[in-house]
């Protein structure tokens, strides 16, 4: 079933390939190990193998099929990372239930099968209302497995899923996997580096360095390692290079017969066909919608993150109306007639002056407060909106889910903080306040300032390799927004033009002076800065570009691969 | 009459012989019986005064206590320049003179009176008259002895006469009582009124008969007393004009001629009258005028021999004068020797002690005495500068001359004189035309010859002339709209249209027109210094549009149109867009000119004008 | 591929942000107004209209039917111009105040003087 020729993985920061020389031949109803000390490439190979990370010399192929032309199919593969990719605040029913419908299309009543099958299948069923955070080590590594098996796939490999496990489930979780492996039409392989239940394995593919150290049967394991014990096995694998003992595998005999074996399915496959149910993957907006509703879901389960949100959306405006509780102060005007005397004129000029600082200060502030702090809500909303399930992410998208939709479904999730978040800041500091302009003119900038932050915010996220990278930079982006604004501070004018068209801050705040363009308090803000005010669409235009610019960044950044 | 007219006569002297005002003890008057035994005292009894003395300090002559006219002064004081520059009377004819003299003296001298020697001293008289100085003083008195020779002749007559008239009345008296006698020449009738008439006609005839009688004893006795008195009057008038000359002689200062009248007189008279009637006579009829002129003649001395006395006391004392002067002379005290000299010249003008002062000595003192007389001169005329320079030379020449009084006098008068004058000016400035007048006038009798006088009072007693020119002037310049200049000169045009009401209105407003310009000039000096050309310019401006011809203003505004060039050409702009019609061009062109100086009125006029003009309906 | 899109996003972007930041202007079609012709001779450009941009300095009168007149600081080059504009009565609801800055659309009416016909805060 599965077939490697001459697999090498080669990277460019390493002179050494990580895999050299893989030549394997594995069929189906098979359980096989491979094994190896550690960093000798098992991972990598398992990685390889998935699809995960690309190899770069040789083939690979599943059922006759190169899976460089021809990728696996997401149903067909099942991956179990080491470390599992759940989500703890959902149950291991809803674990089962999300990952079931991101990758089949199921009914409702389908998915309740599945998932109460597959539950069964890896002991799972008396834990299904059981929240994954509480979970231990080992029944983790089985609600893993059971998510991959929701799709029923050919190929299960998991990846150290035994690690760290203590004995018993350790031996749990081997049998389980032997037992998975009894399927037929199913190969199972696993990566470990225990080598305590050879037994249980069909084959035992030994790594070292990289290179195939020994791919047969494991009873033959010791005697061609010339050990006694299977722990001898990676002294020995030390004594010598990892290039010799894959020359010696090479000269040795082929008498293991897996290969035969796999050739014959692989034909069997190709004549016959696979008579195993297609099932499709669903739909972009099922799985947008399934994302969606899971996101919902989590976030009400996320207590901590609930009041957060509430506590900002409740106190950020506020904070705003307090410096402008009694609303905005009565503007004072200028004498127009050109014939009062020069002191006076200038006395008034200084009056003036002094009240545009007041109050223009005042409203340029207001404005730029309230995008600041929609800014930071939108950057909380998303920061960590990617890093944070990078892992079932990548495992979903494994999976068969498409990154589009699990945009899409994080993007409807987010939109409806945006919509709360600037609707509340508005209506609130506008009846507080009483501020004057249109209602509508104002609520624009206002949602797609945060929504625009968000978007960026989730670009950074799905750009970032930890929550504390994605924080920081979205804070950074933040922090960035108000003095590159002009609000405060007029850029230098060559910098401004370059730099305001990407602080979206500037634009928010723009937007919104605009709805008071007919009122003093404009002439004002006009009179205290010098940065030049962008009119009401080209605000919204800007904001909106923002807007698909980081829309389009994450869509980007959770496309990519990345496995921890 | 006679002694008034003599007096009338003497130039020299008008003496005021009011004997009361010395404060000298008076001689105790003279009993007309006893010649004057007692003289009177020196110093003090010169004709009851003192021995005149001369100050050329005070301007005065004392003498007998008396201040001596001004007029008289100058007199004097020529003659006695005069008499120190003429030669001492050292010539033979002098000499032969005073030998006549002196031998007519000493022939009438009372040792050797007799008729013989007056003769002969009768004889030299006409000899002596000869001499000029003599002044025919020896003549008159040669006629007046004459006269008195005369008169006893005729006296003679009388007596002779009155001896005939005598005999006659003696005649006389006894026909008429030998005629009352024998009267009777009938029997007396009985009736009583028959015999009342034979009475009546009886006297009747007696009277008839003595009538004749009568009336030629009355005639005879007549003549005779007539005769009496022709004779008394005949020798009293003889007498008379005798002591008439001798007092005209003492008068005159000839003292020399006194003694010999005197002893002429005694000669003539030898009845020992020697009592001057002159002044019973003529004191009784002198009048208050007279009197005033001509000194009370009652005060006269009384007797001839007091006269004489006193002529011989002159005599003394003169020459004790002209000792005393030699010897002040050689010492150098000039003013004193003078003062001695001059004294002793008034006094005896005429004594040969004065005659013969040699004239070395004489021209000593004549320098002096010219120099003090022309500083009496310059004092009296006023002319202190020439009397202080004279006072310094004095000082310089005479070691006694005191300076202090002419000085003070001179410097009285000058500072009195610069103090009106001082006052004149401010009356001037004032425009006090007669105060101006009087205090130059008070200035003017004080010094005269004051320098500054000349300035002030030129410029007041040509102020008519003045007053015209400026007058001219103003209207000159005013028909060329000099108005600056007219300014400049105000000072003497206020002053010439004090006078003239619509002259000083035309005065006032262009005075005042040119006062803006200045005011405008001086404002936009301190814009100017303050670095606001622009403002300057406009205070410019508006003086120049009140008085366009000014050329300070012109020059002033074309130096500031230059440093104020872009707000003037703003305005200029303005205006002239404003001429067009071009309201909207010359109301942008103001505004610039607003933007260029903010308080400018000019601007902001031509902004509110042009905005009402735009804003019409 | 992905880098590509992204670059012509961002170049659409930043374009997009130039041309329409450079010009918010509703009159960009219109003629802009040189102070200086005006001045020298306003009544050349009688009839014509133009596009002026300036700050309200002061008011110089108005009138119920003629309108308001103002003096407005236009800046051309370095030099600012103050130029007098007439707001008919047809704006008489819109507040103006000394130190705000208006667009205007503004024609040049017979007596020579700027009329306002359009005006917008700038």
């Amino acid at each position: 079933m599965l077939s490697l020729e001459n697999v090498e993985l080669a990277v460019p920061s390493s002179e050494v390939p990580l895999l050299s020389g893989i030549t394997l031949h594995l069929p189906g109803s098979h359980f096989g190990a491979i094994v190896g000390p550690s960093g000798c490439g098992k991972s990598t190979l398992l990685k390889t193998v998935a699809g995960i990370l690309p190899h770069t010399g040789g083939t690979i192929h599943w059922r006759g099929r190169n899976l460089d032309e021809q990728d696996l199919d997401p149903y067909e593969l099942g991956y179990v990372p080491q470390f599992t990719c759940t989500q703890p605040r959902l149950t291991v029913g809803e674990n089962l239930q999300y990952a079931a419908r991101l990758r089949r299309t199921y009914t409702a009543r389908q998915v309740q099968e599945v998932v109460q099958a597959v539950e069964e299948e890896t002991g799972l069923s008396d834990l299904h209302d059981r929240r994954a955070g509480v979970l231990s080590g080992g029944q983790l590594r089985r609600l893993g497995l059971a998510m991959e098996l929701t799709t029923n796939p050919s190929l299960l490999l998991a990846d150290e899923v035994t690690s760290g496990l203590d004995p018993k489930s350790e031996e749990e979780i081997t049998a389980l996997l032997a037992s998975l492996a009894g399927q037929p039409g199913r190969l199972v392989l696993l990566v470990t580096h225990s080598l305590r239940f050879l037994d249980q394995y069909d084959s035992v593919t030994v790594l070292t360095g990289g290179r195939l150290a020994y791919g047969a049967h494991p009873s033959g394991l010791m005697s061609y390692f010339n050990v006694a014990s299977p722990e001898e096995i990676y002294p020995a694998l030390a004594e010598r290079a990892p290039s010799d003992w894959a020359e010696e595998w090479i000269s040795s005999p082929a008498e293991l017969g897996f290969e035969v074996e796999a050739r014959v399915e692989d034909w069997v496959i190709q004549t016959q066909g696979v008579n195993e149910e297609k099932t499709s993957v669903p739909g972009f907006w099922s799985q947008a919608f399934i994302w969606f509703c899971r996101r919902w879901k989590l976030f009400w389960r996320d207590r901590t993150q609930v009041i957060l949100q509430f506590a900002l959306l409740l106190i950020f405006p506020v904070v705003v109306t307090l410096f402008a509780y009694q609303g905005l102060p009565a503007v004072r005007n200028m004498t127009m007639s050109p014939d009062t005397d020069v002191v006076q004129q200038l006395r008034e000029t200084l009056d003036f002056t002094v009240q545009s600082s007041r109050i223009g200060t005042l409203v340029s502030g207001l404005a730029m407060f309230q995008v600041i702090l929609l800014a930071l809500m939108g950057s909380n909303n998303s920061a960590r909106e990617v890093v944070g399930d990078r892992g079932i992410l990548e495992k979903e998208k494994l999976a068969g889910l498409r990154p589009g939709a699990a945009l899409v479904g994080m993007t409807a999730f987010l939109s409806l903080l945006v919509l709360v978040q600037s609707a509340w800041m508005t209506l609130f500091v506008r009846a507080v306040c009483q501020f004057p302009g249109d209602l509508v003119g104002q609520f624009l900038p206002f949602a797609l300032i945060t929504a625009a932050m968000t978007s960026l915010c989730l670009a950074i996220s799905s750009w970032s390799s930890t929550s504390e990278q994605a924080s920081l930079g979205s804070l950074y982006l933040v922090g960035f927004q108000l003095p590159l604004s002009g609000a405060i501070l007029a850029l230098p004018e060559f910098l401004g033009t370059v730099i305001r068209p990407v602080i979206s801050a500037y634009w928010a705040w723009s937007g919104y002076l605009q709805t008071l363009r007919d009122t003093r308090f404009y002439d004002l803000v006009r009179a205290i800065t010098e940065t030049p005010m962008a009119g009401s669409q080209i605000a919204i235009w800007i904001l909106a570009l923002h807007l698909g610019f980081g829309l389009f960044l994450a869509h980007l950044g959770i496309r990519r691969s990345d496995w921890r | 009459m006679k002694l008034g007219f003599f007096l009338a006569g003497l130039v020299v002297i008008t003496v005021d012989l009011g004997f009361a005002q010395s404060p000298a003890a008076l001689p105790p008057p003279a009993d007309p019986t006893t010649p004057a035994a007692t003289p009177p005292p020196v110093r003090k009894g010169f004709l009851g005064g003192d021995v005149p003395s001369f100050d050329p300090g005070s301007e005065v002559m004392t003498w007998d206590g008396k201040i001596w006219n001004i007029q008289d002064q100058r007199v004097f004081r020529a003659r006695f320049e005069k008499y120190l520059n003429a030669e001492e009377e050292t010539g033979a004819d002098a000499k032969k003179y005073r030998e006549q003299f002196k031998a007519m003296l000493d022939l009438l001298s009372p040792a050797k009176m007799s008729k013989e020697s007056f003769r002969k001293a009768w004889a030299i008289l006409p000899q002596a008259s000869v001499y000029e100085p003599d002044a025919e003083l020896c003549n008159s008195l040669d006629d007046a002895i004459f006269g008195v020779l005369l008169a006893q002749q005729e006296v003679t007559k009388i007596d002779d006469q009155n001896r005939n008239l005598a005999k006659r009345k003696d005649t006389l008296e006894w026909n008429s009582r030998f005629a009352a006698d024998s009267s009777l020449l009938g029997p007396v009738p009985k009736n009583p009124v028959a015999a009342e008439q034979w009475n009546r006609e009886q006297n009747l005839k007696r009277d008839m008969k003595m009538q004749p009688l009568l009336t030629e004893l009355g005639e005879v006795n007549a003549s005779i007393a007539g005769n009496r008195v022709k004779k008394e009057a005949l020798r009293l008038q003889a007498k008379l004009e005798f002591q008439i000359l001798i007092t005209q002689l003492f008068l005159q200062r000839r003292f020399e001629h006194v003694l010999l009248a005197n002893r002429f007189y005694r000669a003539l008279f030898g009845d020992g009258d020697n009592q001057l009637r002159v002044t019973d006579d003529y004191a009784a009829n002198q009048s208050a005028k007279n009197k005033e002129s001509f000194g009370d003649l009652a005060k006269l001395p009384k007797t001839l021999g007091q006269l004489d006395a006193l002529a011989n006391e002159a005599i003394r004392d003169v020459r004790e004068g002209v000792e005393s002067f030699s010897f002040l002379l050689e010492k150098g005290e000039l003013k004193s020797a003078s003062e001695r000299l001059s004294e002793a010249f008034a006094v005896g003008e005429y004594l040969p002690e004065i005659r013969l002062l040699p004239r070395g000595k004489k021209r000593e003192v004549l320098e002096f005495t010219r120099k003090s007389n022309q500083l009496l001169s310059a004092l009296e005329v006023k002319d202190y500068e020439r009397a202080a320079a004279l006072v310094r030379e004095l000082e310089a020449s005479s070691k006694d001359f005191d300076s202090a009084k002419p000085m003070a006098a001179i410097e009285t008068a000058r500072t009195v004189s610069a103090l009106h004058l001082a006052k004149a000016r401010a009356a001037a400035t004032s425009g006090d035309r007669a105060g101006l007048e009087s205090e130059l006038r008070t200035a003017t009798e004080i010094w005269p010859r004051n320098p500054a006088l000349a300035e002030v009072s030129g410029a007041i007693f040509t102020q008519a002339d003045v007053q015209q020119q400026a007058l001219n002037d103003f209207e000159r310049l005013y028909a060329q709209k000099n108005y600056r200049q007219i300014y400049e000169d105000k000072v003497r045009f206020i002053a010439a249209s004090a006078l003239s009401p619509e002259k000083q209105d035309r005065l006032k407003k262009v005075l005042d027109q040119v006062q803006l310009a200045e005011a405008a000039l001086l404002r936009a000096a301190e814009l100017a210094k303050r670095g606001d050309a622009a403002g300057a310019w406009e205070s410019v401006e508006k003086g120049f549009s009140d008085y366009p011809d000014d050329p300070k203003l012109n020059q002033a505004r074309a130096d500031f149109t230059t440093q104020a060039a872009e707000f003037v050409r703003s305005l200029r702009l303005a205006q002239e867009m404003e001429r067009k019609q071009q309201w909207g061009s010359a109301l942008a062109w103001y505004l610039k000119a607003q933007q260029d100086y903010p308080s400018s009125e000019i601007a902001q006029e031509g902004i509110s004008r042009l905005g009402a003009q735009i804003l019409r309906p | 591929m992905g880098l590509v899109l992204a670059s012509v996003f961002v170049l659409l972007g930043v374009s997009g942000v130039f041309l329409f930041q450079k010009d918010g202007n509703p009159y960009r079609t219109v003629e802009r107004l040189k102070p200086a012709d005006y001045l020298e001779n306003g009544n050349s450009l009688r009839g014509n209209t133009y596009q002026l941009e300036g700050i309200i300095a002061s008011s110089l009168g108005s009138n119920p039917e003629k309108g308001r007149l103002f003096s407005l600081r236009a800046a051309h080059g370095e030099k600012e111009w103050p130029l007098p504009i007439l707001v008919p009565p047809g704006f008489r609801d819109v507040n103006l105040q000394k130190g705000q800055r208006y667009r205007l659309k503004v024609k040049v009416n017979e007596g020579g003087l700027l009329e306002v016909e359009e005006m917008t805060k700038s």
